[in-house]
């Protein structure tokens, strides 16, 4: 047996030629700039978006108004002790002042007004956002992170299980999703968390269908093949490699349905089923003055009491679309379902 | 709208309410203005708008005849078949067709109607133990269920179903042997007029108002009409006897409070007397149903041959009226739209597509107050809303604590806030319709209870930190306060008291809502007074004062309609019972008054519920619609308008097609 066998030479290469010749391109180590990620590219766009940096500054400020509107105490503890708002949201005036009526009209003393029990507008306005803002974010919080996993796993495995988890999406699809809240709300009673239960169980749907989507073109990246190869397992590559992959169409529409979110439990308070009857939520304030839209002969409409809670309504999901818009340029995210936004 | 367990009459009948205020409201109450001793019937309130509204100076030298009018009302008519419907709206369908023996005025004084005269012939001091030897034994079912198909008249009161496996009872057929024996506690004679004809052309007789007094067993106000009634026999074709079980000082109003039947009708099966099934109800009334959409509408046209235009109103022999009022309603058609959205009805009513609406809510009713092409009438009801304690539940056993939660109702602020004016507070437990049995002196009883119902903070905190001391409590106290939700005003006067409690400190409060139905088959549920809720409701009283106290605190309606919260006082029972069936009380009007002033000032140191104020019946109108006045029952707010010669009271219409 010859001892040259199984060795592979290699002739003709002349090591010193390569690397004396001049270079092929004008890469240099000392030229390299650092690559700028996806998210910071994005937010450079996104500053730049004068009318989402409008819906940011509304957001802004209408969350730490109600954040700052009463003093909050925790367990006896005050954590936060400013109040802007210069009455509780519950407290009916006439009873210790006389001179305040029903329905009086903004005044210098009552900016936004006084409602038809008797009760500080302006104060109710800034403490409501504490419910519909918190419900908004709580809501597509819950919903958003249940959709992200479950569509992932539905179109990451594919087959039987994609065709199982879809078919209960589409069950959920064949409901429009303010009757299912409603029933919910019917069977449960009002209230903040029966709220949040109404709107996240069912609302995760049309995440689990976009994230499924963008897993099913993700995973026929050489990326996750490679990552496969090396033996990585199925959760680690669902939570490494794809889900981050997915979530830049999911940030749209995440920040699209806050505002869809706002505007269902608002229709529900406006049908008398979201919170208990006097909370400051707006939708339950408009609830409250429905009956003074038609009014006697002669009569005048006290628009303030409509007019201040429809306009908090309408100013935050204008805010978050505008938001969502911008997030949607930013970062380039496609076929992110527009037509989902907020209102619709 | 208002809806429930409803008494054999619309002079005595029980209604929950589901509306608040001028809205759907049933009751009864003093009168306003005109001629009504000038003190305008709101008590000399100033909270109230009663005392705003004047009643029209009417001349029927000035009456127009005919013409069509448009009702806008409040809810559907649910049954046309009177024994099996207890909805103040159906009700209100049903009397322009249904007539009774006898009438009433707005103040609750009876006339004779389809009875030309009537007596009280005997009153027998016996007890139902009375009836023992009548009675025949009968087996208990499931959860204490009789096992018979025939009304029980009496129950042998020592006999309780839900212990035993038989009860003794007393049916119609040993009723009738009980009476042959000159067994029984009252006997009214009823002389009916001559030649009185049904819609059909049937001649009214002695035999139908057996036929109807047997169509009322077992019926849907079976136990509210046989709580008095014992049995109805006819002397001859003209006369009947009613007879009432023990003396009864509510026999004279309740006994013939039933609409009385033609004989082909009074064969219906119950619930067929209904378009619906087939059979246009047939009565004796001024108008006949010509047509009905289920939901929608329904439309009467008068009646050729009604009795009183035959006869002649001056044939009546109490009348006194003006020479020119006229001999039956002049109104040719009517018109009821059902619409049952408030603001629609009042949108409607501005529109010119109705003439007259009810329950408008009360902030509307003040602007066409100000308005002069429109005219409310208004009067004091008997509805009145009420909250009652979780009475069985610690701490709420102790009565100090109750009292100083009623020591934080703004009853003053209920009626001018929340209601606009369109109420009265409750000072006293009864409302003016019911003050001539009720109290032996207005004043005095004011005088007597009103401290014990003035909002008083302060007052509240001493009763609260002495309840609290003797207890060992730790304030605030966790409470809930349920009430029916789709009621604006009842909803916006809970938050007030709510807000009130809060603001002293003491409690912290939640509000609970309820769809109606849902609301009511909790509420009426036995197990309901465990859970330590407080309860507000609205209810609609009558004439009879007992409807004030009994139905909210009698043990007998613990499950029923409407001791909520299982209020079980032996004494406040007897002293209820010996105020209507004992026979001083039923022999002397000021001794059965006086048994009523001591009921009030028992209940209001016991304080197991709060009654906030005394409703209004109130309809809007336009300016075509002459001499109206209103009628302090939802039920006959339409039927009194358009004709009731014991009040000289007609409307016609002014206008060119009318």
């Amino acid at each position: 047996m010859s001892t040259e066998r199984g060795r592979i030479r290699i002739t003709g290469f002349d090591a010193d030629r390569v690397e004396s010749r001049d270079p092929l391109s004008d890469w240099a180590e000392h030229s390299a700039v650092e690559t700028q990620s996806r998210w910071r590219r994005g937010w450079e766009r996104f500053k730049r978006n004068r009318s989402a940096m409008v819906g940011v500054a509304v957001v802004l400020v209408l969350s730490i108004a109600a954040l700052l509107a009463r003093p909050i105490t925790v367990a006896g503890f005050p954590i936060q002790p400013l109040a802007l708002a210069p009455h509780e949201p519950s407290t009916i005036l006439y009873l210790q002042d006389p001179s305040v009526g029903v329905y009086d009209p903004p005044s210098l003393s009552h900016p936004m007004g006084i409602d038809g029990s008797g009760r500080d507008l302006f104060s109710r306005i800034l403490y409501g956002g504490r419910y519909s803002l918190s419900i908004g974010f709580v809501v597509v919080a819950l919903t958003a992170s249940f959709g992200t996993v479950y569509g992932a796993v539905s179109g990451y495995y594919g087959g039987w299980v994609d065709e199982i988890m879809m078919r209960i999406v589409d069950t959920i699809y064949a409901f429009p999703g303010l009757v299912l809240a409603l029933i919910i709300v019917t069977i449960l009673g009002g209230g903040y968390w029966q709220l949040v239960l109404a709107f996240s169980l069912f609302g995760w749907a049309s995440y689990g269908r976009l994230v499924r989507g963008e897993v099913l073109s993700i995973k026929e990246n050489e990326y996750v093949m490679a990552a496969k190869a090396l033996g990585a397992r199925d959760w680690s590559v669902i939570l490494k490699h794809i889900i981050p992959n997915a979530i830049p169409p999911l940030l749209v529409v995440a920040s699209l349905n806050i505002g869809t979110v706002v505007i269902g439990v608002a229709a529900l308070g406006f049908l008398g089923l979201g919170m208990p009857p006097g909370t400051a939520e707006w939708g339950t304030m408009l609830d409250a003055t429905r009956e003074t839209l038609i009014p006697g002969p002669e009569g005048r409409i006290p628009w303030w009491a409509t007019v201040y809670p429809g306009l908090a309504i309408f100013l935050f999901v204008m805010a978050m679309n505008m938001i969502g818009d911008g997030i949607n340029d930013a970062l380039d995210a496609q076929a992110t379902g527009m037509d989902d936004q907020g209102g619709a | 709208m208002a809806r429930h367990t409803g008494r054999g009459s619309r002079l005595s009948r029980r209604h929950l309410l589901q509306g608040i205020g001028a809205a759907s409201v049933v009751g009864l109450a003093g009168c306003l203005g005109g001629d009504d001793g000038g003190d305008g019937g709101g008590g000399g309130d100033s909270t109230s708008k009663l005392n705003e509204l004047e009643e029209p100076d009417v001349d029927f030298a000035d009456l127009q005849e005919g013409g069509t009018l448009r009702i806008g009302t409040t809810a559907n008519v649910e049954s046309f078949d009177p024994p099996y419907s207890t909805d103040a709206q159906s009700t209100q369908a049903q009397v322009l067709v249904f007539e009774q023996l006898v009438t009433s005025d707005r103040e609750g004084n009876l006339y004779p109607w389809l009875a030309k005269s009537y007596e009280q012939r005997e009153v027998q001091d016996i007890d139902r133990t009375a009836y023992e030897e009548y009675m025949t034994t009968v087996g208990t079912g499931e959860e204490g269920a009789l096992d018979t198909d025939a009304q029980i008249i009496v129950q042998h009161p020592d006999d309780n179903p839900a212990e035993s496996d038989e009860v003794r009872v007393l049916t119609p057929s040993e009723a009738a042997d009980a009476i042959d024996d000159g067994v029984f506690g009252m006997q009214f004679r009823y002389q009916l007029r001559e030649g009185i004809e049904f819609h059909g052309g049937e001649e009214l007789t002695a035999e139908n108002v057996v036929r109807t007094a047997e169509r009322y067993e077992n019926s849907d106000v079976s136990a509210q009409t046989f709580d008095s009634l014992l049995h109805a026999r006819a002397v001859d074709e003209y006369t009947v006897d009613l007879f009432a079980q023990v003396p009864d000082a509510e026999a004279e109003r309740e006994l013939p409070g039933m609409y009385i039947h033609s004989t082909e009708q009074a064969g219906l099966e119950g619930g067929a007397l209904d378009p619906r099934q087939g059979n246009d109800p047939v009565g004796t009334g001024p108008y006949t149903l010509e047509a009905f959409e289920d939901g929608q509408y329904y439309e009467f046209s008068k009646f050729g041959n009604y009795w009183v235009e035959g006869k002649g109103v001056d044939s009546i022999d109490w009348f006194d009226g003006p020479s020119e009022f006229p001999d039956g309603p002049v109104i040719e058609t009517i018109e009821a739209e059902i619409i049952e959205d408030d603001a629609s009805r009042s949108a409607a009513l501005q529109n010119d597509e109705i003439d007259v609406a009810s329950g408008l809510e009360s902030s509307t009713l003040d602007e066409y107050h100000d308005d002069e092409g429109y005219r409310i009438a208004a009067i004091e009801a008997g509805a009145y809303d009420y909250l009652q304690y979780p009475v069985n539940v610690e701490p709420w056993n102790d009565e100090r604590l109750r009292q100083a939660v009623n020591h934080l109702v703004p009853r003053e602020n209920i009626v001018s806030n929340v209601l606009n004016g369109w109420a009265r507070p409750a000072w006293t437990s009864i409302p003016k319709l019911a003050e001539k049995n009720g109290t032996a002196d207005v004043e005095a009883l004011e005088d007597e209870v009103r401290p014990y119902n003035e909002y008083d903070t302060e007052q509240a905190k001493e009763l609260l930190d002495e309840v609290g001391d003797d207890l060992g409590l730790d304030y605030p106290l966790e409470i809930q306060i349920e009430v029916n939700a789709n009621a604006n005003d009842r909803v916006q006067m809970i938050e007030l008291i709510a807000e009130s409690m809060e603001q002293s400190e003491y409690f912290e409060v939640s509000i609970e809502t309820y769809e109606w139905n849902a609301y009511t088959r909790r509420v009426l549920n036995p197990d309901y007074q465990d859970n330590g809720f407080i309860a507000a409701i609205g209810l609609s009283g009558t004439f009879n004062p007992e409807s004030f106290c009994n139905a909210l605190h009698h043990s007998d309606n613990v499950g029923q309609c409407c001791n909520l919260n299982g209020i079980n006082d032996s004494e406040l029972d007897t002293m209820m019972d010996n105020a209507r069936y004992d026979i001083e009380a039923v022999e002397d009007e000021t001794v059965r008054a006086e048994r009523y002033d001591e009921i009030w000032t028992y209940l209001a140191e016991k304080r197991y519920s709060s009654i906030t104020h005394f409703s209004l019946t109130e309809a809007v109108m336009n300016a075509d619609v002459a001499g109206f006045r209103a009628d302090p029952f939802t039920e006959s707010l339409y039927d009194f308008a358009l004709y009731a010669p014991q009040e000289s009271q007609a409307i016609w219409l002014e206008r060119e097609d009318g």
